[in-house]
């Protein structure tokens, strides 16, 4: 039985016929496993958790916890705590009281509520600031406390609204480093809602990704499963050019030769190209997009041998890895290349793609089945 | 040298703008105390010992007694200025974070009519509010003409002004901590009192304080409806010194310094809350 269920749940906060900001929301979340919810601002993502909490009504459908229906539940009797993004502990209290404050309302004795409050502190690396008070903290160790805070009560389901936002890099993979260690230790189901992919991709065993609700589309939810799943065979554009840093690289294109398991297409610049995608159901003329990561492009040996010929925009040198963005037809290209790698000095570039790692849209946005073996399934 | 003259200026002007605030209560402090120098005037307590219903007998041999209960008047404005605050703090507090928070129909037209009500000047409602309070007191004689919780339910009628200054302190304090309260179960009441309270403590105090000045020294509604000398707040006490043939300055002044203290005094006490910044 899994622990949550969303079925077709809808959320409308007008009084229109459609609903404007979920729509026909299905997937659910087994016991122990750790979910990320992604998408752009604005997509829901948020709203969703908070129907799940209980803070925000559910205009449509059913949310189960633990295969009771919660729609109509108090918060508080749905066995779930929630860490928020903005300031949620109580500025008045210490953390020592901010911890207690969820477990004196569940009346549990005084010697049980202590030994919680030290288990959490211990897990969260919290114990020298029990007496302190939240503005004597820096802000990732106020959201430390918030964890804490969401697992003292040890309830079989914790909820997190992005948890890492306003912490700066060094202390946010930290946190979200030992947020996995935690889940792994306790077992406890956790759903986190981010707008970063790298959070979600690091912490989740599966990831959903919702887009903002347009008038066309049958639901929000884009695609739901394990995050390389996401990252190697993306359902449509949407999801392709969400998940992978840097954004993946577009290019218009026409399908030439529809074929399983190797298609042709011609680029706009007049180049061909084989691509391992199954297009037997695509029509041929039609046009369509190519994606390519950064990583799968190269440099071409020379410019004859170049396959996209581009103009270098700027480059990032990070050690372990450079990536160079390039203007090709009025788009942004990112690639990576080799760091030791000596880049020519010419402001234009020649690459080449190998088609094993091309991705394929149809002009609808949606993938060809991707015909490469050894990926990731 | 510029930076000199700039800090004289600075000084000079402070310093005025101190001796025009520090003037009257030099003057009146002055007064109570005889005008000593004035026409050959010497300082003398006997205004002071008439404010506390001491007999007292004056350089030509005359027994002067105490013939208006100033002590009453001051506790009667305590009391009905400490019961309306509180009343009012906890009612407009309540009230408040309905609006802000809660969902009812009607909800809308409320908060636009909360301040709209302010604007309709209550003096003009007097004679209303005066027949209003005689007829609950007919039934409820607690709350009728003459006593002091008839009055406080007066005041009441402005509530709608401290509903409105206690909107804004808890339309800026964030949701997420009543609803992480509503997650880690805490019940209504406990959200309101161990959650919302102590943040929105700065406000109340203002409230309070605001109430507190507003009963204290209110004379319209007080006139009207306090007919019994003994029941008289200072505000119409006050009055009593200067209204008859002769006016009694110097009881005047003492009654207006003694009057005031309680008033400091709970400013200062009160003071620790308000200079205290919101944390979140």
């Amino acid at each position: 039985m899994p622990q949550v269920l969303f079925s077709h749940v809808s959320k409308s906060y007008t009084a229109q016929a459609r609903p404007d900001t979920l729509l026909d929301i299905n997937f659910h979340v087994n016991q122990g496993e750790s979910l990320a919810i992604v998408g752009p601002s604005g997509c829901g993502k948020t709203t969703l958790l908070r129907m799940l909490a209980g803070i925000e009504s559910v205009t449509k459908g059913e949310i189960s916890i633990a295969g009771k229906v919660v729609n109509n539940l108090a918060p508080a009797k749905r066995g779930l705590e929630m860490v928020f993004q903005s300031q949620s502990l109580y500025p008045h209290m210490t953390v020592q009281q901010n911890l207690s404050f969820g477990l004196l309302n569940k009346r549990l004795k005084r010697a049980e509520i202590q030994h919680r409050v030290k288990w959490a502190a211990k897990l969260l690396d919290i114990e020298r600031f029990l007496t302190l008070y939240p503005h004597e903290l820096a802000k990732g160790e106020r959201q430390r406390v918030a964890i804490a805070r969401a697992l003292a009560p040890q309830t079989p389901l914790v909820l997190f609204d992005e948890p890492f936002e306003h912490l700066s890099g060094e202390i946010r993979s930290h946190l979200r480093l030992e947020l996995i260690r935690i889940q792994r230790q306790l077992g406890t189901t956790m759903i986190m809602v981010t707008h970063d992919h790298e959070d979600a991709m690091g912490f989740a065993d599966r990831m959903a990704l919702l887009s903002q609700l347009d008038a066309s589309s049958h639901t929000n939810l884009e695609q739901i499963g394990p995050p390389l799943e996401l990252y190697h065979h993306p359902r449509n554009i949407k999801v392709a050019s969400f998940v992978g840093k840097p954004k993946m690289s577009f290019f218009q294109a026409k399908l030439t030769d529809k074929a399983n398991p190797t298609s042709t297409i011609a680029l706009s610049n007049g180049e061909t190209l084989s691509v391992s995608a199954d297009t037997r159901h695509g029509e041929e003329g039609e046009y369509v997009t190519l994606g390519l990561r950064a990583e799968h492009i190269e440099l071409a040996s020379s410019a004859a041998a170049g396959q996209i010929h581009g103009q270098v925009i700027g480059i990032e040198r990070f050690g372990s890895d450079t990536f160079v963005y390039l203007e090709y037809q009025g788009e942004q290209i990112a690639f990576r290349c080799d760091p030791h790698q000596n880049l020519p000095s010419s402001s234009q570039l020649a690459l080449k793609v190998s088609p094993q790692v091309c991705y394929l849209f149809n002009h609808q946005g949606v993938a060809y089945p991707r015909t490469v073996e050894h990926l990731y399934t | 040298m510029k930076g000199m003259i700039k800090a004289v200026a600075t000084h000079a002007g402070l310093l005025l703008a101190s001796a025009t605030v520090l003037c009257p209560l030099f003057i009146i402090t002055w007064l109570s105390f005889g005008a000593p120098g004035l026409g050959g005037n010497l300082a003398t307590l006997m205004h002071w010992k008439l404010l506390f219903n001491l007999p007292v007998t004056t350089v030509n041999g005359e027994l002067l007694t105490p013939d208006l209960p100033a002590l009453t008047w001051l506790w009667n404005s305590l009391r009905i200025a400490l019961i309306f605050a509180v009343t009012a703090t906890a009612l407009a507090a309540m009230s408040a974070y309905a609006l802000v928070r809660k969902s009812f129909i009607g909800k809308r037209v409320l908060n636009r009519a909360i301040l709209l009500v302010q604007f309709l000047p209550s003096v003009l409602a007097l004679v209303a509010v005066y027949i209003l309070l005689r007829k609950v007191g007919g039934y409820f004689p607690l709350f009728g003409v003459n006593s002091p919780l008839g009055l406080g339910l007066a005041y009441l009628g402005g509530l709608a002004f401290y509903i409105w200054i206690l909107k804004g302190q808890i339309t800026n304090l964030p949701s997420t901590f009543e609803e992480s309260a509503r997650i880690s179960g805490a019940s209504q009441w406990q959200i309101l009192w161990r959650v919302i309270i102590p943040l929105i403590m700065p406000g109340l105090m203002i409230t309070f304080l605001i109430a507190f000045a507003m009963a204290y020294s209110e004379l319209p509604l007080a006139t009207i409806l306090l007919q019994d000398k003994q029941s008289y707040t200072l505000a119409i006490g006050a009055g009593q010194y200067l209204a008859q043939q002769q006016f009694y300055w110097g009881e005047f002044a003492a009654f207006a310094l003694l009057s005031s203290l309680p008033a400091i005094f709970l400013l200062l006490l009160l003071q620790r809350w308000l200079l205290r910044a919101n944390r979140y």
